[in-house]
């Protein structure tokens, strides 16, 4: 017997010994057959394959863990990413099969490893060997790798610069985040606006058509493609009630206007003049593409939205109502604005919608209760984020952003999406496809079942005030949230509780209420982005960071930028024509006009009182110019004085002021020929319109001038010399003329004088 | 000498002979021999294989290995100093060789001076090459290997020595 | 001159030596050989020479040779040389106390190893154990290794206790290893405890906190007496184990000082008592039933007149000396025992294999788990404790101070207490004793079972106190809770079997089961069936998605 256990126990112990041995030597292959070695032995491999074209012996790739090692440079951290990724700054291997790849772009140049690692930039999992386990694709590691765009968003992290250079995803996504409105609901660190993104609403039951109001609210996109208000998913009722409550808002100014009657064709000139389609769609090409700027919104439809009588109030005054829109405030005369109110309201409308809307049912009346629920509606989905409206409470606060991009993971719900468990695959979803994250609603297993649906609804307001529940618990409570939901649109009418218990009813009716919206609790609407537009907002948040450098030997600073908003006069005119909502003075402003920055060195102080008064194209091939806006004549006076007093930088053309007696304008008119510049700027009606005219011959502006009446020489003199000093975009070409060449092709077209502005001129 | 069973008792024996406590068997007991050395094996590759663990992959520090720029940014130097990687990269005519600054006594580092090199620590002086001429320093100042990177940067080698007349052409 | 050359004298070689004498180095000359003759000679044997010095007995061949092998041995001489077979019967002991030594052994050594890289502070403890992973040869094997160790140690460790006791190997004379065993089994707790923390990252910061939390908790009582601002053993006993009020460095270095220095000492210590007792005490608890002479009586052999060794295993075992009495003579073996050379040995080496292999293939595929790295700032939902403690921690929702202290408490000292009530002798070295004894535990078991469920059942589906009586104070919830509610009923439980059995060990039998019935069913249940909130949930499945 004690033999026999024994030997049992040798044979148990040979075994267990076999097995020990057996793991043992399965570690130590594991151990030495890594991925990394694998990896660095084709580098090494491909290295020798190549071509050398040096005589010098190359130094020997050993085969060993490599690490940026930047515990002490501020960064903390250590990347062992170039052991497997060896090639990474080997220009040969650009087309290399990763992980031998090299980097693209030239971004290791300023940003090389040994200083950076890789992490800072990249995320992922710098100290891991293997690739998953890098990559940060493994369970409890909350910083993925970031890849293409996405990269981007590490920028912020040291770069404090808006916008970064090299980083376009990100600014696009910067800039979404400040027009579609975000902030009105959410903190977001800097990218906070002045204003609401959306128009005031003071005043709306008198500016716009009930039904058109009705089609707005229900669907945004479909009433004005490219609208910026997102999608609310409302029912049917809901929107009429809110539409209810908005149209009691109303004002007396406006409706004073009511059944006045303008002249067509008198408003027609009063367009022309003003060039609304300078910033507005106003009509249709041959091929039924949109014509017109985008600056403001598309008007072919405006007769369908707006009253008339809105109209002649806001062509008088733009500023009342909307006290942030860039469109001036024009001189028009009370009949100016009538007949121009005419012309708009009968030349931009869409008459199918007209009938269709005749051919609808008639709008019952609104009920005090409707609007009630209008009201709060409004309250609790948050309008007030990106509308004003006096009176109102506002918005709900939303989840602050200004540090989104290194919250922690649990934070976000991501209910049953079946999507990664990521930071940028969350918000990527939430602005695609919000309704993917919208969580599920569960019975709780105690308590009263139709309790816990009812105080779950959302949005509450439109449930409350409706038929009160039944108070003991049981089918009557759940159809009457069936009721409810069907009153309110969630659910069809047509649908009725199914036979059989009060828990497979209850669990029936919580099915069909997760179908909808009637359980979201978020009021983030959908704003129905494009993939890119997603993409970049989702870099943009990621980029709202805490994780930032703050070591001076990392951190670059933001550039100076010059606002301009002056408190003087001249402030205050462009504030009433808002000058910045075409041209740029500084790094404010627009860039569909000229650059004013230089204007009083650029050109004479006559010619600009003559151009504001009477505004005239530069080629022939362009018929829209600057709109007419009557000024005072003081006003021009001024703007006129002060742009060529302030608006100098006296270093512009010094050069010429200091010999212009040297110049010869009969050398410059030789030059202006063997050089070839009529072929791009046209001159008494032969040459190229590529360029400005130089002598301006458009029909439709009699009263254009030439370019020794406009421009100072000593600004033609620095132009000639280098152009894409004074304008980086301008395609003129950097002809390399010397002083002399330059200063007698100034005094040439110096001498380019209409002589009939010089006559008029003061 | 055996002595072993002199004073055994007879109820010893008796205990012995029985077939329930028989002595371990004369023959070779191949089992237990098997068993006992495969289970020394198993310990002694597992020892063996753990002494392996205080030499860890990388140490923890940066490479020796430096980028030092773009090789062209090198081609009219005479002298370049390097304070952070305590060294300085010449050319002569022959090509590029870098130069350690760190005195070769005891590791302070010396600054050029009149046409050699002078350690402030403890006053060595070397000449032009890097020679000692005078103080405790016992050795020249290291040369260091010098190569060009793919991406066409210059590169030193921190912990390789050269000879004093090595050169890269670059 | 050298002795080489003279024969031993008898009483320095062993017999049974196999001929290893050193060879007289044939002398080149006739001459005797110089002292040059004798080092060249010398240094040809060297290695055999030096395997003798170690090796010094060859490989026993009688019984004596195997007592010799194994007395004379440093590392094996706390063995017997010779064991009862009953000792090595695998159904005996089940082999746990050697595979709790060989862990305890295995986590020495891969402690050490981590040791070299591991760095006990909040801002490098993470990254360390990331480096140790990745960056060290062997490190995710060390630390795998260590790991599952750790987690095998302590339920080998209550296995081991569940068979000691069930056994009867508390009786006398076997009280204080009794003890002294509650005690080991109180450290390796804490050593797995402390050892949890260090690597700093999410599971480890949570459970740490709850802990200290619960190490807080007779502030439950102080707080409804209103004596905490000058008597707060609670704060006092946090303190001492955070050395601030919120886990941080203090924490870490406290803890980490007690993983690889204090508790390591002070468990080594323990242990050899514990060894040393059991050779003391007589070897491991063997049957009565077998042992015809009682304690104090001796028998003399019919033949010799010289007294017969007792059989009794309860006898102590002394070094070599010839008394009568209570000590058996040398040269007199006891009855039915093996000599430990080869016949313990071998299953103990083979024990430790088998334990190796088991804890080398869980190291290799399994890998311990690291989560995200300590954030105060995120609490884990649910933070759960080491499965060790969950069932504590089941105790502990119900009221922390009497399930993370009290009871807790009572249990371990009414463990501990045990020897000194059931001082019953017969069937000590049985498991469960007798017939009677499986009876009593098999309805014991079927019992506690029904009771920790059926409360588990009503607490979850009816509710307690403050759901019928909201503003019911909390002491009150502190002295009638599920968790001594239960204890009561085991309580009662254990004392009326005894009274019914008229026996202690049954009693004690029943007092045993009870509490590892409901170990494991509160373990089980808290692993499996509590989930955010400390809710109940059927499985992971049904946890609120996130």
């Amino acid at each position: 017997m004690t033999q026999k256990r024994l030997w049992r126990s040798k044979v148990v112990l040979l075994i267990a010994s076999l097995v020990v041995l057996q793991c043992l030597i399965e570690a130590a292959y594991d151990e030495h057959s890594t991925e990394w070695r694998t990896h660095q032995e084709a580098y090494a491999t491909a290295l020798e394959e190549q071509p050398r074209d040096t005589e010098t012996p190359g130094v020997e790739f050993p085969v060993e863990l490599r690490q940026s090692y930047l515990k002490h440079l501020d960064l903390n951290r250590v990347d062992r990413c170039t052991t497997c990724h060896v090639g990474i700054d080997n220009p040969s291997f650009k087309d290399a099969v990763q992980p031998l790849t090299a980097h693209s772009g030239d971004l290791l140049t300023s940003h090389p490893p040994d200083r950076f690692g890789c992490t800072i930039c990249h995320e992922g999992q710098g100290r891991a060997t293997d690739k998953d386990a890098a990559h940060g694709h493994v369970p409890h590691w909350t910083k993925p790798l970031l890849t293409g765009d996405l990269t981007q968003a590490t920028c912020a992290k040291c770069h404090r610069d808006d916008p970064i250079p090299g980083a376009p995803v990100l600014a696009q996504g910067r800039r979404l985040i400040r027009e579609l409105g975000c902030t009105g609901c959410h903190q977001a660190g800097d990218l906070m606006t002045d204003h609401p993104v959306g128009p005031r609403l003071d005043a709306i039951g008198s500016k716009v058509s009930r039904r058109w109001l009705n089609r707005w609210l229900k669907d945004p996109q479909a009433t004005l493609p490219g609208a910026t208000m997102p999608h609310y998913g409302l029912t049917d009722p809901s929107a009429n009630a809110l539409a209810a409550w908005l149209m009691t808002f109303r004002d007396d100014e406006i409706e004073s206007h009511a059944d006045e009657e303008g002249d067509y064709d008198a408003g027609a000139g009063v367009y022309r003049e003003a060039q609304c389609i300078v910033c507005h769609v106003t009509k249709l090409d041959y091929a039924d593409n949109p014509v017109g700027g985008n600056i403001g919104p598309n008007l072919l439809q405006l007769g369908n939205k707006v009253h008339q009588s809105w109209m002649i109030s806001f062509f008088r005054d733009p500023h009342r109502f909307l006290p942030h829109t860039k469109m001036p405030r024009f001189h028009f005369s009370e009949e100016e604005a009538l007949d121009l109110s005419q012309f708009t309201y009968e030349e931009w409308v869409d008459f199918d919608i007209l009938d269709a809307e005749d051919a609808a049912p008639e709008l019952p009346p609104d009920e005090p209760e409707q609007i009630a629920l209008g009201q709060r509606l409004y309250e609790e989905l948050g309008c007030a984020g990106c509308h004003e409206l006096s009176g109102t409470k506002p918005a709900p606060k939303a989840p602050d952003l200004s540090f989104i991009g290194s919250a922690p993971l649990h934070q976000f719900s991501f209910g049953h999406a079946n999507i990664r468990r990521s930071l940028p695959d969350f918000f990527y979803t939430k602005m695609r496809s919000p309704e993917l994250l919208r969580p599920v609603f569960h019975l709780p297993r105690d308590g009263n079942a139709a309790e816990a649906i009812w105080t779950h609804l959302r949005p509450a307001s439109a449930f409350a005030g409706a038929a009160e529940l039944p108070a003991e618990p049981g089918s009557g409570q759940l159809t009457a949230i069936l009721r409810s939901t069907q009153q309110a649109g969630f659910l069809d009418g047509s649908l009725s509780l199914p036979e059989g218990s009060e828990a497979a009813q209850a669990d029936w009716l919580a099915a069909h209420l997760n179908g909808t919206s009637a359980f979201n609790p978020h009021r983030m609407p959908n704003f129905r982005l494009t993939r890119d537009d997603a993409k970049a907002i989702t870099v943009a948040l990621m980029s709202l960071t805490e994780d930032t450098v703050s070591s001076r030997r990392y951190e670059v600073p933001a550039r100076e930028r010059a606002v301009f908003n002056p408190s003087d006069d001249f402030g205050r005119l462009e504030r009433n024509y808002r000058c910045l909502s075409c041209h740029s003075i500084r790094d404010s402003g627009d860039l569909l006009a000229s650059d004013l920055t230089w204007e009083g060195s650029r050109v004479n102080r006559e010619w600009l009182y003559h151009y504001l008064n009477k505004p005239y194209s530069m080629r022939r091939t362009i018929t829209l110019a600057m709109p007419i806006f009557h000024f005072p004549d003081d006003e021009s006076k001024f703007m006129a004085d002060y742009m060529s007093q302030v608006f100098v930088d006296t270093s512009i053309g010094a050069d010429w002021y200091a010999h212009q007696n040297e110049a010869n304008a009969e050398r410059g008119k030789a030059l202006f020929d063997a050089k070839g510049c009529i072929a791009c700027h046209q001159m008494h009606g032969s040459g190229g319109d590529v360029g400005p005219s130089l002598t301006t011959q458009v029909p439709e502006f009699p009263h254009g001038t030439w370019v020794g009446d406009k421009l100072r020489g000593g600004w033609i003199y620095q132009w000639l010399k280098d152009p894409q000093a004074l304008l980086p975009d301008t395609i003129e070409p950097d002809l390399n003329l010397s002083d002399q060449d330059a200063r007698d092709l100034t005094a040439f077209l110096l001498t380019l004088k209409n002589p009939e502005f010089q006559k008029g001129s003061e | 000498m055996t002595h072993g069973n002199d004073t055994d008792t007879t109820i010893t024996s008796d205990l012995e002979t029985s077939r329930r406590f028989a002595k371990p068997h004369e023959r070779r007991d191949f089992l237990g021999l098997a068993a006992i050395w495969s289970a020394a094996t198993a310990v002694l590759w597992g020892l063996l294989g753990a002494l392996r663990l205080p030499w860890p992959w990388a140490l923890p520090e940066s490479s020796p290995r430096v980028k030092l720029g773009p090789v062209a940014d090198f081609a009219n130097i005479t002298r370049e100093p390097f304070p952070e990687q305590r060294l300085w990269i010449f050319r002569d005519a022959a090509g590029l060789f870098a130069m350690s600054a760190v005195c070769t006594h005891l590791g302070c580092i010396v600054s050029a001076e009149d046409g050699g090199y002078f350690c402030p620590c403890h006053g060595s002086r070397f000449n032009a090459q890097g020679e000692p001429l005078s103080g405790p320093a016992p050795r020249p100042l290291k040369y260091l290997q010098l190569s060009v990177s793919p991406d066409g940067q210059l590169v030193v080698n921190q912990d390789q020595e050269t000879e004093a007349d090595v050169r890269l052409e670059a | 001159m050298s002795t080489e050359n003279q024969p031993a004298t008898p009483a320095e070689e062993s017999p049974g030596e196999s001929p290893s004498s050193e060879p007289t180095p044939a002398p080149e000359t006739d001459r005797s050989p110089g002292a040059w003759g004798q080092f060249v000679g010398n240094l040809r044997n060297s290695p055999r020479l030096f395997r003798d010095s170690v090796i010094r007995h060859g490989r026993p061949t009688s019984d004596r040779a195997a007592s010799q092998a194994v007395f004379g041995n440093f590392f094996l001489h706390i063995l017997p040389t010779r064991i009862h077979f009953r000792s090595l019967k695998f159904r005996t002991t089940l082999g746990l106390g050697v595979i709790t030594l060989v862990l305890f052994f295995l986590l020495t050594a891969t402690g050490i190893a981590l040791m070299v890289y591991y760095k006990p502070t909040t801002d490098q403890a993470y990254d360390s154990m990331k480096d140790i992973q990745y960056l060290v040869p062997t490190g995710r094997y060390m630390r795998n290794i260590h790991r599952w160790s750790a987690h095998g140690m302590v339920a080998c460790v209550l296995l081991h206790m569940a068979r000691a006791f069930y056994v009867g190997a508390y009786k006398p004379p076997r009280e204080l290893n009794w003890v002294i065993g509650m005690l080991l089994f109180v450290l390796t707790l804490a050593l797995s405890f402390t050892g949890y923390l260090l690597p700093w990252d999410q599971l480890a910061f949570w459970a740490v906190t709850i802990g200290s939390e619960i190490a807080q908790s007779p502030r439950e009582l102080t707080d409804v007496l209103g004596i905490t601002s000058w008597f707060d053993p609670g704060g006092a006993i946090k303190h001492l184990l955070l050395g601030s009020n919120h886990v941080g460095q203090e924490a870490l270095s406290r803890f980490y000082l007690l993983h690889v220095m204090v508790l390591p000492l002070i468990m080594t210590v323990l242990l050899a008592v514990h060894f040393w007792r059991i050779r003391k005490d007589g070897g491991l608890a063997a049957s009565s039933r077998e042992s015809q002479v009682s304690r104090e009586s001796s028998v003399q052999s019919p033949e010799s007149g010289l007294p017969q060794a007792s059989l009794d295993s309860s006898k102590t075992y002394g070094l070599m000396a010839v008394v009568r009495g209570r000590t058996p003579a040398v040269d007199r073996v006891m009855a039915d025992t093996v000599p430990t050379y080869p016949h313990a040995l071998f299953p103990i080496a083979a024990l430790s294999m088998v334990t190796l292999a088991v804890v080398l293939l869980l190291g290799h595929h399994y890998d311990a788990p690291l989560t995200e790295m300590a954030n105060p700032a995120v609490p884990e939902n649910p933070a759960k404790a080491p499965w060790y403690f969950l069932g504590l921690q089941e105790l502990v929702s119900y009221s922390a101070l009497m399930g993370g202290v009290v009871i807790p408490t009572i249990v371990v000292i009414g463990l501990m207490f045990v020897p000194y009530l059931d001082r019953e002798r017969e069937d000590v070295g049985v498991w469960f004793g007798n017939r009677q004894g499986r009876r009593v535990c098999v309805a014991t078991a079927i019992f506690a079972t029904w009771c920790v469920i059926a409360l588990l059942a009503f607490t979850i589906n009816v509710g307690w106190l403050r759901d019928w009586y909201p503003r019911i104070p909390q002491i009150v919830i502190t002295f009638v809770n599920p968790g001594t509610v239960l204890l009561a009923v085991f309580v009662a439980w254990s004392l009326g079997t005894l009274k019914r059995t008229n026996s202690t060990r049954m009693g004690a039998l029943a007092t045993f089961t009870c509490f590892l019935v409901a170990f494991v069913i509160l373990t089980y249940f808290a692993t499996v069936h509590r989930g955010p909130n400390w809710q109940f949930y059927w499985s992971q499945a049904d946890w609120p998605v996130h």
